[in-house]
């Protein structure tokens, strides 16, 4: 059997038969092969009949066609239908005799005709398993529609063409007045509607005068160095664009999403912020110890607004909020503080140094809760110099305190309220006793916790023989709370040694008591002075 | 071929068989069919027949690939336009589907037995919707492992490991008696 395509009566040429499956015909005289391909795919794994030249009939499934060539056929799983050679009409019995063959080529020139039987047509859209499934088809297969898209390469858009005017998105939070752009101009141009706008109701008013020029430098150094500051907080670098990590590969939920586990150095930190806290809220609220005298003034001070005076721009580093939400920065660096020296100049109450105000926010209203992470290199010194007397007894200055050399020699250097003509405390142990009345003035407030004051204790007792130490005669030495024994009346009153001694900061209604003085007692209650009456 | 081929050539080149007319053909083998021209190749001179006379919007077709110089007589009766709708739909084809398809065919043949019985089929059938088994000639190869040989009875069931023979003895039975069949043949 010559396999030479005899069905071809004309010496064509071929031109174009190279060309693929999808070739649109050079020549004139072939049509495109397309239809062709289309047909013959779509009898992919279809029952079909071939019949072929010598009128046998082969069934089976078929599997390719030459398009290109010459259409030959092949099948798989064929097997003989009808018999060929033979003129009569012979019923189609299926002869299973003789099992399929898997693949069965027929050349072209066998091929008489190729049927295929209820051939699925696709259009558009319809799924390809419109006839009935023989076998089990999950749903999604079903319902998909065919034309699937399956996962494109992304691309990152880029506009077709910029717009000059366009404010860069990247720009979108520059200064207004670095963008061109000012919103109300424009309200008024295209709608007509005047602004009513004052920025200095919604923020504290900038002092313009000769000064100007220099507290902005000023307040543009401290922002500066804020904002080189280290930081170790993740976000905080990375709106400051500081590589905090060395590992490149923290994934986006790390970064953004997880709760980041706070580390040893956060967690001292935080504790130390934490007292310093409350310390210097309870200074800037009671007062201090050291300024009983105008302690009054001072805690009445820290409540009002302060005039507006030059001081406030000094002031443009301590922004809003509070410390313990800040990001956990390192100690205070001791430049930190020295620069805060020369903007200190003036002031009054130390308290207004923690007032939260910068050039744009006033908070008046929030004094007192305020701590910054500019103000917090002044605490360590205030609550060191400032109760100096009270570092034999206050908690939190046995803890250690970063830098408080330099944080009491640079503020001294400041101005504050603190009576610059206070002797520091020594223990005289022979000093008399202070014993609060009833009566006394006290300040409009407990007193704070840190600042326990620890009056000398007179020498002589009568009637009991005191020392220094332990006697006796001393009920049980077991650390208690202080409970007052104390009847009203200038009788001698005895004061269980081991207690603490919570005395109010008033002056003693003079009156020698036996008051023996103890060494710091073990037990250190953090009760708050609740007054005279409260046992 | 001489008579064939001098029809093809008469018939002309692409203007003959032209797409979307619709013919009444005669075949050398006999065969008679009607059909529109859905394409037509003068190289190969392959014609593809879409059989009937109408072109209705039906998802399928019957179609024949027929070889021209097989034509002994071609009659012209009619003409429709644009039978495969190729100019306006876009014509897709799933391909992996297509490929499915076929698998799902040739499977299905190779399920059926050779020489076997009907009975032996139906039992095949019901072996096959639980159980991988395959034709071996006449036996039934289950899983590679057990065989069941004719008649297909419990007792022919041979191999694998004494609780696979066990399982397989036991599905036979039912299947039996689901097909109602004695235990006889």
């Amino acid at each position: 059997m010559n396999s030479q395509p005899s069905s071809n009566g004309y010496p064509h040429t071929r031109v174009d038969k190279e060309t693929g499956m999808k070739n649109t015909a050079a020549s004139v005289d072939t049509p495109s092969r397309d239809p062709f391909v289309y047909l013959a795919t779509c009898k992919i794994g279809h029952h079909v009949e071939v019949h072929l030249r010598n009128g046998s009939v082969y069934s089976g499934i078929f599997h390719a066609a030459d398009v290109e060539n010459n259409f030959g056929i092949i099948l798989k799983m064929a097997s003989l239908i009808r018999e060929g050679g033979l003129r009569g009409m012979k019923p189609r019995a299926p002869l299973v005799s003789k099992p399929p063959s898997k693949i069965f080529i027929i050349p072209a020139d066998q091929v008489v005709q190729v049927i295929a039987k209820d051939l699925p047509v696709y259009s558009n859209n319809v799924s390809a398993q419109c006839e009935k499934p023989s076998e089990l088809l999950t749903d999604s297969s079903i319902s998909q529609s065919y034309h699937v898209d399956s996962e494109r390469e992304l691309k990152r858009w880029v506009p077709d063409e910029d717009v000059p005017e366009c404010p860069d998105l990247e720009n979108l939070f520059d200064d207004p007045w670095k963008r061109g752009w000012n919103q109300f101009e424009v309200n008024e141009t295209l709608f007509g509607v005047t602004s009513t706008f004052d920025e200095e109701l919604y923020t504290t008013k900038l002092e313009r005068g000769p000064r100007t020029r220099e507290l902005e430098e000023q307040a543009v150094r401290i922002a500066r160095e804020i904002e080189c500051e280290n930081t170790r907080d993740l976000h905080v670098a990375e709106e400051r664009g500081l590589q905090l990590s060395g590992k490149f590969d923290i994934d986006e939920e790390t970064k953004y999403s997880s709760v980041c586990p706070v580390n040893e150095f956060d967690d001292s930190g935080y504790e130390e912020e934490e007292e310093i806290l409350l310390d210097c809220r309870n200074n800037l609220t009671f007062g201090d110890s050291t300024t009983a005298s105008n302690g009054i003034k001072s805690a009445s001070t820290s409540k009002d607004i302060p005039a507006p005076g030059s001081n406030e721009s000094h002031l443009a580093e301590q922004g809003n909020g509070k410390s313990l939400e800040s990001s956990h920065h390192k100690k205070p660096s001791e430049e930190s503080v020295s620069g805060l020296d020369d903007t200190n100049a003036a002031s009054d109450p130390a308290c207004v140094q923690w007032r939260a105000s910068d050039k744009q926010s006033s908070t008046d209203g929030k004094l007192a809760g305020q701590l910054t992470d500019r103000g917090k290199p002044e605490w360590p010194g205030t609550s060191i110099s400032r109760n100096p007397q009270n570092s034999a007894a206050s908690s939190t200055s046995s803890r250690p305190i970063p830098s408080p050399s330099s944080s009491i020699g640079s503020y001294s250097s400041e101005k504050s309220t603190l009576n610059p003509n206070a002797k520091e405390f020594k223990l005289n142990p022979n000093a008399k006793s202070f014993k609060p009345s009833p009566t006394a003035t006290r300040p409009q407030s407990p007193a704070p916790e840190g600042s326990f004051y620890y009056p000398p204790p007179v020498p002589q007792m009568t009637g009991i023989h005191i020392g220094y130490g332990m006697g006796a005669a001393f009920p049980g030495q077991q650390p208690m709370v202080y409970h007052n024994t104390m009847q009203p009346g200038p009788s001698q009153t005895f004061y269980p040694p081991n207690g603490p001694q919570y005395h109010p900061q008033q002056m003693m209604v003079g009156q020698q008591r036996p008051v023996l003085f103890m060494p710091p007692s073990p037990y250190q209650p953090e009760m708050p002075y609740k007054g005279r009456d409260s046992y | 071929m001489n008579p064939a081929n001098a029809t093809a050539t008469e018939a002309g080149g692409g203007d003959e068989y032209e797409v979307g007319k619709t013919y009444e053909v005669k075949l050398t083998t006999g065969i008679e069919f009607k059909g529109i021209v859905l394409a037509y190749d003068s190289d190969p001179h392959v014609i593809i027949f879409h059989e009937g006379t109408s072109r209705g919007n039906c998802k399928s077709m019957t179609t024949r690939t027929v070889n021209a110089s097989f034509i002994s007589k071609a009659n012209l009766i009619g003409k429709c336009k644009d039978p495969l709708d190729a100019n306006k739909k876009k014509c897709f084809v799933d391909l992996n589907g297509l490929l499915e398809k076929e698998a799902i065919a040739i499977r299905k043949i190779e399920s059926i037995g050779v020489g076997v019985t009907a009975e032996a089929q139906k039992i095949f059938d019901a072996l096959s919707k639980t159980l991988h088994v395959k034709w071996e000639n006449k036996d039934m190869v289950i899983m590679e492992d057990v065989r069941i040989c004719s008649p297909y009875h419990s007792d022919f069931v041979t191999g694998g490991t004494r609780a696979a023979n066990d399982r397989i003895k036991k599905v036979l039975n039912n299947v039996r008696e689901k097909l109602q069949l004695s235990s006889d043949t």
